[in-house]
Order: structure tokens, then C-alpha cells, then sequence
């Protein structure tokens, strides 16, 4: 903290000391800027014949590349094609056609990044469909903020005649349109990507009445619909600060819960197909061959931009989950100014990690992983006699009085302050990190406890009012509690940092939560006595597993209700999440195991009975009387 | 890093005094301090255009604002003031104002040299409700042929995943205490500031890696008392002097009560509050060599829950002398407890 200067006094204070003339501050300010832009371009010449090529194409790499043909996906083959065949089933007229009817809706859920977009423009091409995308307009009239005059159209009413249009009078031209095909063919699909605000209740019960309308609307002169939600959720599951905020929070996330009116929600109208996040074998071939196709047009004028090294590239990738678009972000963000290639070798991979680290992707990210490692793996001076060469000897430390001696450590290495300032994300999410954890390297039950109990107190720290100001010590308490009650040294036995499974917890909760209120709907209206939610969440499993459905006659008759969320769940003590890669294990994400869940994880909504019965998943159920057989 | 002449000249005499955050605010990137890899990437950026949607997050007073406005005027230069929207969270950013003036803003001709494209720059977009990032999220990606966007924000994480993944994601770390110390010379030595190394420490101490509060304290101090020394920037940022809390802490460790309460007293008699003299406990504490790792946890803990009692209302000097004899009782033989 010393300063540098040991000037104890400066200079006494000039009698005249002008700066400049007296110039206006007005001009001189804008001065400056102009002598920095000359500066800076006769700085580095070289780069100046960069700025004329891309000049040509200043897209971002994410439009510029966009996949344009079914190989050019990323996406996992089986999910493509569920996508097309719900999109062919649509359009038949032939001995499937009996799908047609139930062809309406197609909601595509997944992560943000996982190609849903993309997945439907490129099948939307090769099936040479047209798309005819609803887009949020502002207001016509005024185009300003302020200016609420009182005739004009509302946005949601707007929508609904967007979709009443769209569905009756193919061959209109919409003033929203936008035809990705050149040729405007008589097959088209409305695309719903930009919903309107249905966090308002109002405008969300005006969108369910459309959509409901829509459904109903006769196939003959409507058209499907593709709805596009991509999950939101770490804004509203960051940890909980506590269990208050995390409720409303969780409100603010978009789900398909939510943009779909209720009883649609289990519909045969309504299919879903969840996205999982890009398996990295895709993700890598996908974004090779990007760079490749970049780098070759760059080299064709000059060599002077080269792609960047294999090692950058995979630490992108695994940091990513999954998500291209963040991938090619970073990708084009990082190869703005030459990798350090052509340095010395020692100090390449330095600062190849430094460039990383200032540009951590995500939260979920390398830097986190890298805090959580120092925090865990608990290195002190004296670990490791052979080190004392490298690293100077151990630091002189304060002792502690006799009867405290049983908590002297040797001094550690790791210092929470700067761990504070370095942490990415808040102290919640970072001691959920430890907590999922720390298990592992502990060899005591001592050590367990230890660590449980520092935890436990960091985060009473939360539990006032206002948690930001405190936050600062639930994270010394927990990084440096922990760091205290782990075993010095910590044992190596190749230990994996993963993501918390509460994320997943929670996300199960949610499904269960929606199911349970299904059913409560459901029982509601057949007007028999009132059954609280707990009771159907404890009792009634039974009943709906041996198939019972709630017999509501008409239309509604046999429409399967899921339960399999709560009605059916099996003690299981070694669960894991293993899908996050952690710093010390450079490559934990097998790549088998990524497609094997890609392949089969998902279980469709609507559908868990039947066992085995279809070659590949049926996306939705159907009315008995619409006498489709099984094939 | 900072190069001074361009700010030399903005320092013409004047009547009324700029506040020196606003005056030596870095006009280029050049200026900037700290964070070298990233700033090299914007560099690049700003000459040659093309500039991708970025987030740009870290600690208060790191230059993240400052980074994106120097980025913007690289880029824009004249046409700064048609190309730029931006909104900070004392602006209304409801999901109306996303879908109308974001929007309208982003359909906005503006004429521009290729490579060049408006920019939003939303400051402390951490604030926004979930909503309004939902609203934006498209216009992001549908208007990105002529409109990029820059946010600034604390944690990223209050910022929804999709919008993370439309975004290269910058990570600003905290400025060095040597950096911070470079810049505050450079000040001194324009403005002609009278100061000693204490002083510096003392601000460097008080400002936590924040440039800018580290600014506003030196300029206080100066016009204040006309010279930069340890005990005057300490008066004016109405903190206790770090040396009497080390002198209380040392106190404690000997378990010496006496001696650390008559501290604590002439603190509290001086017309400290208890936040003042708790936080700066705490800074004292938390980088203080002398105690050993356990005492220091125990001590952060013991300090913690004062802090959270006095900010639930009980800022009284029982509270704090409770603090002292916990925290002399820790490093005390336990027979002496004994009945």
C-alpha cells in the first residue's frame, strides 16, 4: 500500500504554471479526439488494410455465418429431424395426413444458443416453406415514447389480427412479413419469436384468447404456428438471496408455462421439442470449419491474420455450454487482434489464459471453475518440501495463543480479498459452487463439518435486509472458512468440480409444480371436493400411475394429464450432474455421454404412456374418436 | 496507459472548479488504465469498426463506463450524438421505453463510414428488469446490421442468458493499488497538489480500487485542507483513522480491554458513527499481517454480525464495545473464564 515515491514533499507550489492556452472547454474538447484517431492509425499501419476487408462485410459473424443447409446444422440429427417431420406432418395430405389437424402449435424450448432459430429457417428453406415472422412493431403513427393519443391500435390487438390474417387470407401481403424465400411459395409458416409483453396479464390473456382462436381456426385455410422460447432462467435462480425474492424473481423468467394458455399446455394442438444445449463434437466440427472458411478469406488477400490456436479455441468451446452463438462471440471478439502466437512459448500460454480470463463468457465459466479450484484444492506454504525452491520459504506468521493451537494452519496461499474482487458472479452462486463441492475433498467428517458450518454461517449474512451490504463478508466468511476447516494439503484423488445440482432441482420443482396444478385444474372442474395441493402431491401419485385420468367427457376425454414429475419419484443417493467441466480436469465433458442425452433424454409432454409402441417419439397425443392407428 | 496531454489542456483556469473525475475522465481508450488485454481488443475495435455487442462487467469505478463512451466516440466521432442512445437506470427502461425508443432508435437512419454502426450503450443494465431485457433481446439480434449494443453492469449474471449469448462478455478486474497510485500522481502533479506518501496511502486505503472515489477524495482533501496527508484525507472522508482501529485490534489480540475500549471511546466521542468505525474495522481487519488466519476469521465473523445489527438500527457504542469484548475474549485463556 506504500506508494512508489518516497518524495516525502512535492515541490513547492510555481508561481505560474499554464496549461494550454486558455481555450474554451467546448473546443478543446473535441480536440483531442481527433488527434487520437490519426494517432492511433498511423500507430499500427499494418492493420489498416483489416478495416477495407472487413468494411465489406461488417456483419456479425453470427449472421454472416448462419447455416444454411441441414449439414451445416450443429444441431443433433434426431432432433432435426423430429423438427421436419412434425413440419412435413403439417403439410400432408396423405395417409398421415389425420396429423394435419393436431399440427398447429410447435413451441421450441431449449437454452439460448442451441440452434432453435436456425434449426427452423433452414428446414423452413429446404421444405421450401414460407415463414411469416410476427415482429413487435413500435407505433406507427407517432413512433415516439410519450405521445399516448387515444386511437390507436394496441399491440396485442394488432397481434391478433396479425394471426386471424395470417390464418384466413394466405395471400395477403402483411405489412410485418418477412418472406425468407425468394420465391413465395403457397406452404407458409407464421414464426413467433418476439412475443408480446406476456408478463403483463392483460396482454398474456389477450395472447392465450388468440392463440386459442387459432388453434381452433380449420386447417383448411390456416397455417401452423412455431413458437420459440428459449429458457431465461439464471436471472431468477441465481442463488436465491432468500426465499422471498427468489419467488417473485422467479415470475420475470419467460416459459412455455407462461405462453401458453393453460389447457393448451396438454393439448394435442400443442407439440413441444426441447433443445438441449450443442454437444461439443458439433459445436467443434461446426466451429472449425467456420474459421477455416473465415480465415481462408482473409488469407487470400494478406497472411496476416491467423486463426486462432487449437488449445484457444477448445477453452472457448468448453466454457460455452453448449451455446454457439456465445462461442462465435467470443471467437470474433478475441481474433479482433493477433493471438499471441508468435511469442515465446512460456509466456504463450500465459497469456493465453490471461486473455481468457479478462473475457470470461459466461457465469458457468472457466473463471468461476478457477476460483472454486483455488478455494478447494486449499494450497499452503509447505505442501510440498520440493516447492519451497520455487516459491521462497514460508512467510513468517503470527502465532496463536496456546489454547487456540489447534487451529494453526501453515500460511495459505490463497488470499479471499483478491478472490472477492476476481469473483464473477455473486456470493450466493459462488458459495452454492463450494457447497456442491466440497464434499470431495474433505477426509474427515471433521473437515465436513467444518466447512458446513462456516457455510451455514456466510449465509446468515444474507438473511438481513440488505445483503449487498454484507455480501463482502459472507464471502470472506466462506472462502476463508472453508479454506480453514479443508485438510491441508488436500488430497489429489482427481476430483471433478461440477455445476450445482440445484439448478436442475429447481427446474424439476418447477415441472412438478405445473403438474401438480394441472391436475388441481383439472379436479377443480369436474367440481368434485376441493384437493389441496399437497394432497395431490402426496397421495394421488398412486391413482395416476395406474392411469387414472380425471373424466371430463367431451372434447377433453382421454387427453393424458403428465404426473411423472412428482408421481413417481425414485430414491436415487448417487445422483449427479455431470455435465459441467471444472479447472483442474481440463476435458470432463465426455463427449458420449453429451449425445447419449441428447438423444434420449427428453420425455415428451404428453405422452408417458405407451411404451416402446412408435419407432421414434410421438410428439403429441390425439382424440380417441379420431380413429388414428398406431403404426 | 494514461498519457496526460490530452486532459492538460481542459485545465485552462477556470472560475468554477469541474469536478476532477470529470476532468481527467480518459477521452481514448489510450487512457484508460488498466485491463491492457481487453482494452487492446477495443483499440482494435474502435479503428477498424465492426465493433460486436460486448458486456462489460466488473466493480464499481474500473473504467467500465468510461471504456464504452471512449469506444464510441472512436468509433462515431462526429457522429456521436445521432449514433448514440444511451440509457443509464435513472432513465425509465421499462419494457415500453425497450420497445419504442430502443427500437425506434435502432430503425433510425444515420448515415455512417462502412464498418461503423450506432450504438446503444445501456449503463448499469443489471437493473433492468427481466422483462425489458426480454423485450430487447430481438431488437438486438434483428437490428445487429446497424446497431450494436454496449452494457455495462456490475455482475453478469443479472443479465438474462439469452442476452449473455448474443454478447462477447468482458470482464474487468480491479484496478492495482499501484495503478490507482500512478494516476492520482499524474493529477497531483497537473494540479499542482501539495502532498505527502501518506496521503496516497490514505487514498488508496479509503477508495478500495476505485478510481473514482479515489479522484473524489484527493480533489476533497485538496480543496479542502490544501494538503494531501494521511490524517486530512482521512478527516474528510469521515472515516477513523486506520491507525487508532490497528491500535484497538492490537489492543484485542493482547486482551487488553482497558486500553481498547478508551480507543473505541475517543472515537465515538469524536462523532464517528458505529457504520463508520464497523466498516472500517472490517478494512483494517481484513488486510491486517499481523493476525494469524483463524483470529482473523473468527474476527471477520465476530465483526460481521455487528455490522448486521447496526445496520438492522442499533448504531450504539454498546454494540461496538460488545464487538471489542468478544473479540478480547477470543484471544483470552479460557480459565480465566472459569468459575
Amino acid at each position: 500500500m506504500a506508494p512508489a515515491r518516497n518524495a516525502s514533499r512535492t515541490k513547492p507550489k510555481p508561481s505560474t504554471l499554464n496549461f494550454g492556452s486558455k481555450s474554451g472547454a467546448g473546443t478543446s474538447k473535441t480536440k483531442p479526439l481527433s488527434q487520437v484517431s490519426v494517432s492511433v492509425g498511423v500507430d499500427k499501419g499494418k492493420n489498416k488494410q483489416v478495416a477495407s476487408v472487413t468494411a465489406g462485410d461488417d456483419r456479425l459473424w453470427v449472421e454472416r455465418y448462419r447455416p444454411d443447409t441441414r449439414d451445416e446444422l450443429a444441431v443433433h440429427k434426431n432432433k432435426v429431424e423430429e423438427v421436419a417431420r412434425w413440419l412435413t406432418e403439417a403439410y400432408s395430405e396423405s395417409s398421415h395426413g389425420k396429423f394435419k389437424k393436431y399440427r398447429r402449435i410447435l413451441t421450441l424450448t431449449g437454452p439460448s444458443g442451441a440452434g432453435k432459430t436456425a434449426t427452423i429457417r433452414v428446414l423452413a428453406k429446404a421444405l421450401d416453406i414460407q415463414l411469416v415472422e410476427w415482429k413487435n412493431s413500435i407505433d406507427d403513427i407517432h413512433g415516439g415514447v410519450d405521445s399516448a393519443i387515444g386511437d390507436r391500435e394496441s399491440l396485442i390487438s394488432k397481434f391478433n389480427n396479425f394471426l386471424n390474417r395470417a390464418s384466413a387470407y394466405g395471400a395477403l401481403e402483411f405489412t410485418s412479413t418477412s418472406s425468407s424465400a425468394s420465391s413465395p411459395s403457397n406452404k407458409r409458416l407464421i414464426l413467433l419469436e418476439d412475443l408480446p409483453n406476456i408478463l403483463h396479464t392483460a396482454t398474456r390473456d389477450a395472447f392465450h384468447i388468440a392463440l386459442e382462436q387459432f388453434v381452433l381456426a380449420p386447417t383448411s385455410t390456416s397455417c401452423p404456428l412455431v413458437i420459440i422460447v428459449s429458457d431465461a432462467g439464471t436471472r431468477g435462480e441465481s442463488g436465491g438471496d432468500n426465499g422471498a425474492s427468489w419467488r417473485s424473481r422467479v415470475n420475470d423468467a419467460i416459459d412455455v408455462r407462461m405462453v401458453l394458455p393453460k389447457h393448451l399446455q396438454n393439448s394435442p394442438y400443442v407439440a413441444d421439442i426441447t433443445f438441449n444445449p450443442i454437444a461439443i463434437t458439433y459445436l467443434r466440427r461446426a466451429v472449425h470449419s467456420l474459421l477455416s472458411k473465415h480465415f481462408a478469406s482473409l488469407a487470400s488477400s494478406y497472411g496476416h491474420n491467423r486463426p486462432p490456436s487449437q488449445d484457444f479455441v477448445d477453452s472457448v468451446l468448453e466454457s460455452s455450454n453448449g451455446d454457439i452463438r456465445s462461442v462465435l462471440m467470443t471467437l470474433q471478439f478475441a481474433t479482433v487482434v493477433d493471438l499471441p502466437n508468435t511469442r515465446k512459448k512460456g509466456e504463450k500460454a500465459k497469456r493465453t489464459a490471461a486473455i481468457l480470463q479478462s473475457m470470461t463468457q459466461r457465469e458457468h465459466s472457466l473463471q468461476l471453475f478457477h476460483l472454486l479450484g483455488k478455494i478447494l484444492y486449499n494450497k499452503r506454504y509447505g505442501d510440498d518440501p520440493l516447492d519451497e525452491a520455487e516459491e521462497g520459504p514460508m512467510p513468517s506468521a503470527p502465532q496463536l495463543p496456546n489454547h487456540l493451537m489447534e487451529y494453526y494452519r501453515r500460511p495459505s496461499k490463497v488470499d479471499p480479498k483478491v478472490l472477492y474482487a476476481d469473483s464473477p458472479v455473486d456470493t450466493s452462486l459462488m458459495t452454492l459452487y463450494v457447497h456442491q463441492n466440497y464434499t470431495q475433498f474433505c477426509d474427515e467428517i471433521d473437515h465436513a463439518r467444518g466447512v458446513c458450518e462456516w457455510l451455514a454461517m456466510s449465509d446468515l449474512y444474507s438473511s438481513n435486509d440488505m445483503p449487498g451490504l454484507t455480501s463482502e463478508y459472507a464471502f470472506y466468511v466462506m472462502s476463508a472458512g472453508t479454506i480453514h476447516s479443508l485438510p491441508s494439503p488436500v488430497p489429489r484423488r482427481s476430483q471433478k468440480t461440477v455445476k450445482p445440482e440445484w439448478f436442475e432441482a429447481v427446474r424439476k420443482t418447477r415441472i412438478a409444480e405445473g403438474q401438480v396444478e394441472d391436475i388441481g385444474n383439472r379436479l377443480s372442474t369436474l367440481a368434485v371436493v376441493h384437493v389441496s395441493r399437497s394432497a395431490i402431491g402426496t397421495e394421488m401419485g398412486k391413482i395416476l400411475q395406474l392411469g387414472w385420468v380425471p373424466d371430463l367427457g367431451q372434447g377433453w376425454e382421454k387427453e393424458k394429464i403428465g404426473h411423472d414429475a412428482f408421481s413417481n419419484l425414485p430414491f436415487d443417493p448417487h445422483s449427479t450432474v455431470s455435465h459441467q467441466g471444472g479447472s483442474s480436469a481440463p476435458n470432463p465433458v465426455t463427449l458420449d455421454e453429451d449425445e447419449e442425452r441428447d438423444a434420449f433424454d427428453t420425455t415428451p409432454r404428453s405422452e408417458p404412456a405407451e411404451p416402446g409402441a412408435m419407432p421414434m417419439r410421438v410428439i403429441s397425443g390425439w382424440f380417441r374418436e379420431d380413429d388414428i392407428e398406431e403404426y | 496507459m494514461a498519457s496526460s496531454s490530452k486532459a492538460t489542456e481542459l485545465t485552462a483556469a477556470e472560475a468554477y472548479e469541474l469536478p476532477w473525475v470529470e476532468k481527467y475522465r480518459p477521452l481514448s481508450l489510450d487512457d484508460v488504465v488498466g485491463n491492457t488485454d481487453t482494452i487492446d481488443r477495443l483499440k482494435v475495435i474502435a479503428k477498424d469498426g465492426n465493433c460486436p455487442h460486448i458486456i462489460i462487467s466488473g466493480m464499481p469505478g474500473i473504467g467500465k463506463t468510461t471504456s464504452i463512451h471512449c469506444l464510441a466516440h472512436a468509433l462515431l466521432g462526429d457522429a456521436y450524438k445521432e449514433g448514440v442512445l444511451e440509457l443509464n437506470a435513472s432513465d425509465e427502461r421499462g419494457i415500453d421505453v425497450v420497445r419504442n425508443k430502443i427500437k425506434a432508435f435502432a430503425q433510425k437512419k444515420v448515415t455512417l463510414p462502412p464498418g461503423r454502426h450506432k450504438i446503444v450503450i445501456l449503463d448499469e443494465a443489471d437493473s433492468m428488469t427481466g422483462g425489458a431485457q426480454q423485450a430487447m433481446r430481438r431488437t438486438m439480434e434483428v437490428y445487429s446490421n446497424s446497431t450494436r449494443f454496449a452494457l455495462a453492469c456490475n455482475t453478469s449474471n443479472k443479465i438474462i442468458e439469452p442476452i449473455q449469448s448474443r454478447c462477447a462478455i468482458l470482464r474487468y478486474s480491479k484496478l492495482t493499488d499501484a495503478e490507482i497510485l500512478k494516476r492520482l500522481v499524474e493529477i497531483c502533479r497537473i494540479e499542482d497538489v501539495q502532498y505527502n506518501d501518506e496521503g496516497l496511502a490514505a487514498l488508496i486505503f479509503t477508495s478500495e480500487g476505485d478510481m473514482r472515489q479515489a479522484i473524489n477524495n484527493l480533489q476533497s482533501t485538496w480543496s479542502g485542507f490544501g494538503f494531501v496527508s494521511g490524517t486530512n484525507v482521512f478527516k474528510v472522508c469521515d472515516q477513523p483513522h486506520p491507525v487508532a482501529i490497528q491500535a484497538i485490534i492490537r489492543s484485542c489480540q493482547a486482551g487488553n480491554i482497558e486500553a481498547a475500549l478508551e480507543k473505541l471511546t475517543e472515537l465515538w466521542d469524536q462523532g464517528y458513527s458505529a457504520v463508520d468505525i464497523v466498516t472500517t474495522i472490517f478494512r483494517v481487519v481484513k488486510s491486517f499481517n499481523e493476525l494469524p488466519e483463524y483470529t482473523k476469521l473468527e474476527f471477520i465473523k465476530e465483526i460481521g454480525w455487528t455490522h448486521m445489527r447496526i445496520l438492522e438500527g442499533v448504531g450504539t457504542i454498546v454494540q461496538l464495545a460488545g464487538l471489542i469484548a468478544r473479540l478480547c475474549k477470543f484471544n483470552m485463556k479460557p480459565e480465566l473464564f472459569q468459575l
